[in-house]
This record gives C-alpha cells, sequence and structure tokens, in this order.
C-alpha cells in the first residue's frame, strides 16, 4: 500500500519537475553503498553479524535480497520493522544494495567470533 | 573554553593556509587530515567509516574518556537486569583495526581559521577537516531548585551512562517496598526520546517480580511522545495503566506534569499537580548541544548546532561538520542511530571532497527498539532523504502495530537484544 502511494508521489514529482524544468536529468538516487551501510547497523558492518535476529546480509544472493525486499515492502514477509522502511527505496535500490552486500565476503559459519 | 585567537597559537609552517569562507582545499600530496571532537557514537562511527571508505585520510579522535557507556540499554543496567560491562566501550578496535589515531584529553580550543584544536596540554592538532560530535549538555540550571550537587548524589538524570547510571541502579534497587519512583521528564528536543517511558518501563516490569505495590509516575512537560500507542498498550496490558492500582502513571502537561521546581531536601517535586514526593527522584533536565558545541560557536539562538543537511557542514565555521545529537538534523531523532547514520553519509561526503567527485545523494535510517518488558518490545523505525528546501525528511517508516498476535511484542523483544549488539560493533569493533 504504502509502495502504492510512494510510486503516485514520484510520479506526480517527476510530472512537476518535467514541467518546471524540462531539461532536468534524471532524478540522482543514493548509491547502494550508502544504504547498505544503513543496513549494517542492524546487519553488521559489511552485513557481517549473525545472532539470533537479523540474519547477515554478505554473499547474500543477490536475487534473493531484492525479492525479500519486495515481499516486505508488499507486507507478505513478516518481520518487525522491515515492512515499514523497505517501502522508501525503489526496485532499482534494491538490487543496489543487494549487488554491494553480494560482494562482501560472507560470515563462515559457525561464526569465528559474533560481531 | 572558548574560541582560541590565532595570535595565541604558533604561527609556523601552517600559517597562510587559511581561508575564512571558501572551504580549505585539501593539501595536495599530503595526507588529509580529518581530526574528530567526541568519540561517542557518531564520532566513532565517523572514524571508522572514513578509514574503512576512504584509506588515504589520516583521521584522529580526540576524546576525554577512555571508556564509553552506551545510552542504549543503560535501562537495564539501572533495573539490575545487565552489568555495567555489557555497555561499555572503547577505541582500541579503531586503533588496532582502522588505523584511527586516538588522543585522550581536553580540548581547550579550535582556531577555524588555522585549521588547528589545541588540546589542555597545550598541542595543536592540524585538520583539512573537523568533525564534532560532543553529545548534549544537561541544562540541569534550568530546573529550579535542582543543583549540580544534586544532580550527582539524590536526584541523578542517568542520561549520560556511566557514574550516573550506577548511582540510579543502586537507588532503585535499594527502593523499599511499596516506594514511589518520580521520573522527571525533559521538554523537546532531547537525546532518546523513548527514554524516559522504556525507563519508566522497565522499572515497572521489575514491580510487578519484586515490589508489586511500588508505583513510577512519569511527571510530563509534554501532551504526547514516541511510539506513545504501542508503549500505551503495552502499559495497560502488564501494568494496569489508567486503572486505581497501576504501577506506571504518567502526567501530561495537560493534567499538569510540567514540572515547577524540585527540592532535593524533601525529595519533592512540585507540578500544577500538585507536589509529588519521591523515595527515588530521577530528574531529566532540559538538552543542548553538547557544551563544547557552545564553547566553539556552532550553536544558535536554540542552543542547537545548525548546519547543511545534506553534508553536516556547520553554518557558523569552515570546514566543520557536526553530527550527532548536538545538530539540526530536520526530522531525525537525537538517536544512536541516527548519529550512526549521519556518520556514515558523512564519510562518503568526505571521500566525495577529497577525490573532487560529485557530492553523494544523501539517505539516512533510524530503527530503535524500546523495551516495555524484559520479554516486550515495541519499535519505530524510519528512512530520510534530504528534500528540495534542504531539510531532512522521512520518506518512508513507522511504529509497530497494535494488534492481537501475541508473537509480535516478543519478537520486538528479541530484537532490541540483537540490536545492541550489532549496533554497538557496527560503531566500537
Amino acid at each position: 500500500m504504502k509502495g502504492l502511494k510512494m510510486t503516485r508521489f514520484l510520479t506526480l514529482g517527476t510530472a512537476l519537475a518535467a514541467l518546471a524544468a524540462p531539461a532536468l536529468a534524471e532524478e540522482r538516487r543514493p548509491t547502494g553503498e550508502l544504504i547498505a551501510m544503513n543496513c549494517g547497523t542492524c546487519h553488521g558492518t559489511y552485513g557481517r553479524a549473525f545472532n539470533d535476529s537479523m540474519p547477515p546480509l554478505a554473499g547474500m544472493n543477490p536475487d534473493k535480497l531484492v525479492n525479500a525486499m519486495i515481499a516486505f515492502r508488499d507486507d507478505t514477509r513478516p518481520g518487525t520493522i522491515m515492512s515499514r522502511l523497505a517501502p522508501a527505496f525503489t526496485e532499482e535500490d534494491y538490487r543496489a544494495i543487494a549487488e554491494y552486500f553480494a560482494a562482501q565476503e560472507p560470515i563462515p559459519y559457525p561464526p569465528e567470533e559474533s560481531e | 573554553m572558548t574560541r582560541i585567537s590565532r595570535r595565541n597559537l604558533i604561527a609556523g609552517a601552517l600559517a597562510g593556509s587559511a581561508s575564512l569562507s571558501a572551504p580549505m582545499l585539501w593539501a595536495q600530496g599530503a595526507a588529509h587530515r580529518v581530526v574528530i571532537l567526541g568519540g561517542g557514537i557518531g564520532g566513532a562511527t565517523a572514524a571508522k567509516y572514513i578509514r574503512m571508505i576512504n584509506p588515504e585520510a589520516e583521521v584522529t579522535i580526540i576524546e576525554r574518556d577512555r571508556t564509553y557507556y552506551t545510552c542504549p540499554r543503560s535501562n537495564d543496567v539501572i533495573t539490575g537486569v545487565l552489568d555495567l560491562d555489557t555497555i561499555t566501550f572503547d577505541l582500541s578496535s579503531h586503533r588496532n583495526n582502522y588505523g584511527v589515531k586516538t588522543i585522550y584529553d581536553e580540548v581547550v580550543g579550535v582556531d577555524f581559521d588555522a585549521h588547528l584544536v589545541r588540546t589542555a596540554d597545550g598541542s595543536d592538532v592540524p585538520y583539512d577537516r573537523l568533525i564534532v560530535s560532543p553529545g548534549v549538555d544537561l541544562m540541569i540550571d534550568q530546573v529550579e531548585g535542582h543543583s549540580h550537587q544534586a544532580a550527582e548524589t539524590v536526584m541523578p538524570h542517568g542520561w549520560k551512562a556511566g557514574p550516573q547510571t550506577m548511582n540510579l541502579r543502586r537507588q532503585f534497587l535499594n527502593l523499599r517496598p511499596g516506594g514511589t519512583v518520580v521520573i522527571v521528564a525533559p521538554p523537546n528536543p532531547f537525546r532518546c526520546p523513548p527514554g524516559p517511558y522504556e525507563r519508566a518501563s522497565m522499572m515497572a516490569d521489575h514491580f510487578r517480580h519484586h515490589n508489586p505495590t511500588a508505583k513510577v509516575i512519569i511527571l510530563d512537560p509534554k501532551n504526547k511522545f514516541t511510539k506513545q500507542g504501542p508503549f500505551t498498550k503495552g502499559w495497560e496490558r502488564l501494568y494496569g495503566y489508567g486503572t486505581e492500582n497501576a504501577l506506571l502513571e504518567w502526567v501530561p502537561e495537560e493534567q499538569g506534569g510540567g514540572v515547577i521546581s524540585v527540592d532535593p531536601e524533601t525529595m519533592s517535586v512540585e507540578t500544577a499537580a500538585g507536589t509529588f514526593k519521591g523515595d527515588l527522584v530521577n530528574v531529566i533536565p532540559p538538552m543542548q548541544a553538547g557544551r563544547l558545541a557552545k564553547a566553539l560557536g556552532l550553536t544558535n539562538e536554540t542552543n542547537w548546532c545548525p548546519v547543511d543537511q545534506a553534508t553536516f557542514a556547520s553554518t557558523l565555521a569552515p570546514d566543520v561538520h557536526v553530527i550527532g545529537d548536538s545538530c539540526i538534523a530536520g526530522a531525525m531523532p537525537k538517536s544512536g542511530y541516527a548519529a550512526n547514520s549521519q556518520a556514515k553519509m558523512l564519510a562518503h561526503v568526505i571521500r566525495s571532497e577529497l577525490q573532487g567527485q560529485p557530492l553523494p545523494v544523501p539517505s539516512f535510517a533510524n530503527a530503535c527498539y524500546s523495551l516495555v518488558a524484559e520479554d516486550y518490545g515495541v519499535s519505530i523505525a524510519a528512512i530520510y532523504a534530504v528534500n528540495e528546501e534542504g531539510k531532512i525528511v522521512s520518506t518512508a517508516g513507522g511504529v509497530s502495530a497494535i494488534d492481537d498476535k501475541p508473537n509480535r511484542p516478543v519478537l520486538e523483544a528479541v530484537y532490541q537484544k540483537n540490536w545492541h549488539r550489532t549496533f554497538a560493533a557496527d560503531v566500537f569493533s
């Protein structure tokens, strides 16, 4: 629901921007690296935390992560805060975040030490 | 502690390198020097992430204290659930793993023209970019009848973790059977918006098991607070909130909860709703930007630090950035998560400047789990962007849903505990 609203808002915003400044370039988005580092506060630096709640994201298959974000956005996947955060981002953002984490070295199992 | 004048400083190799208004250019070929004042959550995160994404930068933290106690989970220490060790951290990993230099000393002044920080031992530390992250200052003098002496003894604040936390813990765990705790909540804006309400909750949780005729009363100069819906639902479910025998009471401003004065002699608090006597009185004073920020002239008439919200560049001094609780950051709360997120953004800003790249598009996050009881959590979370007016605004977010799913608060309590571990590691490991 929230995702839908957001999409409409963006469309309107883009239309208005086009009206005001036709030459305006496509909206610049935050990089996957920056967004992913904010994920790291709960999921660990580089996505390498191992605990009872938040899954480590380092080395995750990017499609899996993108699909999880879509499911959170659509409120079809249970969780705590993720369904409230996912609507802030576009599917291209999800992909960029997923590529950042896919490139990180996965945490060994069992973890050598908790991070 | 004042803005030191240039002529008081030794004019050496750095003389002539200053520029008042235009940002100072990074010295060609030389190491890029970032100096950070304050090794708390904002400063420590900034140091680590600048070195992670920008290893050619030379990073120095100047910090007064050798240990840091996180405010997150300090309420658990007060109620005896955790020991102080669990929330104690230091900067050794910054030195050993990230090559950050640490100087343990007081800052006595900064020469913004010469780009020098002077410390109490007389050293001058040069910088190209200065990051100021001094947290909050508690305005004890603003509370009628209160004093610094009373705040260190009978009416502690427990709003900077460490000895204050242990003072509150001693008093709390020795509360007489049937005793009363009075919490004086601060006005907006303040560090850790859910903190007073989580603290009262955890005290009520302790009473439920150990002191069932005791009570905690929150006296509030406000009529609403963060996560109010999920908090009050939890209070109703667990503590008989709103009934005669409630373990927890909240007196908002409209019911006379605003405090007129306190009296440490009689352990009483005067409000429009009458006099409240407490066996334990926890006065959380109004707050302003950390003293260092104020002494350096980085605050405006609001007593907080104005910054460009896309870069955290101070609007009052060149080549200085202010992050964390001290800065004015639009819709973001004064939380540890927010400080951590601002620090990461700033690491990207500094890298862009260093490499002559366009400034990054900002993105910030905040997530905060609070305990209503040891096994009952509530949360708030949001993502932020910077709008066309240059203000930080929330683009998505919300608080815990209030519903009949019994697993939701249990799950959020589990997340709260794990969050603190990963959060502290992201800052300090």
